[in-house]
């Protein structure tokens, strides 16, 4: 290195950028809200940390309203709603929910679906974000919640990957748009969801063996001699 | 009713049953090239016949759940003696209806014709059909099915001495009923086939196990079935695969021995085989994808490569990307082809987004997943698993 001053402040440049892609939103939070609002997030949240709401989302939350230029007197009852529906969300998917999960399912509440029907999600294998997602925007297209509800739970078991997944919703649109109701479009996907896993196998290949097996053939040539 | 007369009267069922609903919506058409292997019966001397085969296969479901299911193959002989050439075509029209969320009421119609031309000029026609009650549960599935069937057989024999040829025909029927019960999910289910039909020549009972998988990988279906035949008591069963290869192609093969055919009274073979590569020609899946404003690049263990774009009115200045992925900080975008982008690295987790246009927040009004935040305003969301 021909530098060692350069190599220096390379590395304290980098350094420093490490630092700041590993500061966490508390930590921004602290660093840039008004140090009231800090301290009524920071207490709001360790309020619900004991009923088993994580703080990250809160302090994310806190910061958005900032970014959007949101009056500060407007910032804590949001936050406050936004805890509120992330320990409805924990209610309907139990303790051991993860963040993401916690996070999809208070915006799911927030869009209009019920916890029960998040509930209802299957849950004999781990309960993805990505479904929840396109369970709420399955129910906001207007499809009936049986029907959104079957199809999450086909995607479920043919272990869907998210961007099928996230698929959807799209071509559920798509139909509503092109003037299909709402749980006809559903139907057609959920038809073509089937048909992608290969439903359609089709006769045995090749198909039968005749004539050589044909008996009657058999038969005649027997007697044909 | 000649079988003639019945013939037309179930295409013209296949042509205009279902239309009360348009079928274009949901269709499909796959081109399918490959090889196949038939070996004789058991009991029968012969070499085993080799064909070069290649056909079409589509389908056109109403919203509703019925629709048409069709194909046509053809196999050219790689052998001069036996097998010939033949030319196969089945329609499937099927009218459903569905009652409610588990239960599923059909109506199937099937047409199936097969000619070959040598060693003997053969052709054989059928039609059959009847009614089928499934009940799907996510770890259940039923299904009973009624089947009746007519067709007709023409062989052109000659005897070499004479010079002349005679001509064969027979008319075939069959009447019987189905049975199955399988367990599991979609991924992984297993269970029991039974079913007995009637045909003139005496009766046709089966019992037989099946195990389904499916998965990302494709599907596969193990059958073995116990067949007695008026003449013989026979084990068939095969492996059946579908294995899909990108967005447009897949290739579906079967291996094993083929089933008796109660209506053409065709014997199952000492065993064959056939692989098809299919490339898929047209699809209700071949729309324009959504806009999305990201693009998962690379999946990490921690952190994946994302790229975020969002198209900006023409003289716009500057062009900030910020979620809770920047922890709300605007980050710089760059214009691009059209596009204004950007390259992060994202942690796994369901993130809010949005960008700045000229200091605007902005949400692309076609973005899917938007949500309302606590002010009235949009975030667009972007979720990324961990451990991918």
């Amino acid at each position: 290195m021909k530098s060692p001053a350069l190599t220096l402040v390379c590395l304290m440049a980098f350094g420093a950028t490490s630092l700041i892609a590993q500061e966490t939103a508390r930590e921004r939070a602290q660093r840039t809200l008004p140090p009231q609002v800090f301290d009524d997030v920071a207490a709001l949240a360790t309020e619900m940390r004991a009923s088993g709401i994580p703080d990250e989302p809160l302090f994310n939350k806190a910061l958005e309203g900032m970014a959007k230029r949101v009056p500060s007197d407007r910032l804590i009852p949001a936050v406050r709603a936004y805890a509120g529906r992330l320990g409805e969300a924990r209610g309907a998917f139990g303790a051991g929910a993860s963040v993401p999960l916690l996070v999809a399912g208070a915006d799911a509440i927030q869009r209009g679906v019920p916890s029960e029907t998040l509930r209802s999600l299957p849950s004999d294998r781990p309960r993805s974000p990505v479904a929840v997602l396109v369970l709420a925007e399955l129910l906001e297209s207007g499809v009936p919640v049986d029907r959104a509800l079957d199809v999450m739970r086909q995607a479920m078991e043919q272990r869907t990957q998210d961007a099928g997944m996230l698929d959807i919703p799209a071509r559920v649109r798509r139909l509503i748009r092109a003037g299909v109701p709402p749980h006809e479009a559903m139907e057609r996907v959920r038809r073509a969801l089937q048909r992608d896993r290969g439903g359609n196998v089709g006769p045995a290949l090749p198909p039968g063996t005749e004539p050589l097996s044909d008996q009657r053939l058999r038969d005649r040539l027997r007697r044909i001699g | 009713m000649t079988f003639r007369g019945f013939f037309w009267l179930l295409v013209t069922t296949v042509a205009t049953g279902s239309g009360a609903t348009p079928l274009a919506a949901q269709r499909d058409l796959t081109l399918e090239v490959g090889a196949s292997q038939i070996g004789p019966p058991l009991d029968v001397a012969g070499d085993r016949a080799r064909f070069v085969i290649g056909g079409l296969r589509g389908s056109a479901y109403s919203a509703g759940g019925s629709g048409v299911f069709g194909s046509v193959l053809f196999g050219q002989t790689l052998d001069d003696v036996t097998g010939g050439n033949f030319l196969s075509g089945m329609v499937s029209a099927s009218i459903a209806d569905r009652w409610t969320s588990n239960l599923n009421a059909s109506f199937d119609v099937r047409l199936m014709g097969y000619g070959v031309q040598r060693p003997f000029p053969y052709r054989a026609f059928a039609a059959e059909g009847g009614p089928s009650l499934r009940l799907r549960t996510p770890n259940l599935s039923v299904k009973l099915s009624g089947l009746g069937g007519v067709g007709r057989s023409q062989l052109e024999l000659w005897r070499l001495e004479g010079g002349r040829t005679r001509l064969f025909e027979d008319d075939l029927w069959r009447a019987g009923g189905t049975a199955e019960v399988m367990v599991g999910p979609v991924t992984s289910s297993f269970g029991l086939v039974a079913g007995r039909h009637e045909t003139p020549g005496g009766g046709y009972g089966t019992i037989g196990g099946r195990v389904v998988l499916a998965g990302l990988w494709g599907l596969a279906e193990l059958r073995v079935d116990r067949w007695k035949t008026p003449t013989s008591t026979e084990i068939t069963g095969g492996l059946a695969l579908v294995v899909p290869m990108g967005r447009s192609w897949s290739l579906r093969g079967f291996f094993g021995r083929t089933d008796p055919d109660p209506l053409t009274l065709a014997q199952p073979g000492s065993g064959s085989g056939g692989v098809l590569v299919c490339r898929n020609l047209l699809s209700s899946g071949d729309e324009e994808p959504p806009f999305s404003p990201y693009e998962i690049i690379r999946y990490g263990e921690t952190t994946s490569r994302v790229r975020l774009m969002v198209e900006a009115p023409e003289g716009t200045v500057t062009v900030h990307v910020m979620g809770d992925f920047t922890l709300w900080d605007p980050v710089p975008m760059s214009r691009g082809e059209g596009m204004w982008l950007v390259e992060l690295d994202v942690p796994a987790g369901t993130h809010h987004f949005g960008f700045l246009i000229d200091d605007e927040w902005h949400v692309p009004a076609d973005a899917p997943d938007v949500v309302p935040d606590e002010w009235g305003r949009m975030s667009a969301t972007l979720v990324i698993e961990g451990g991918l």
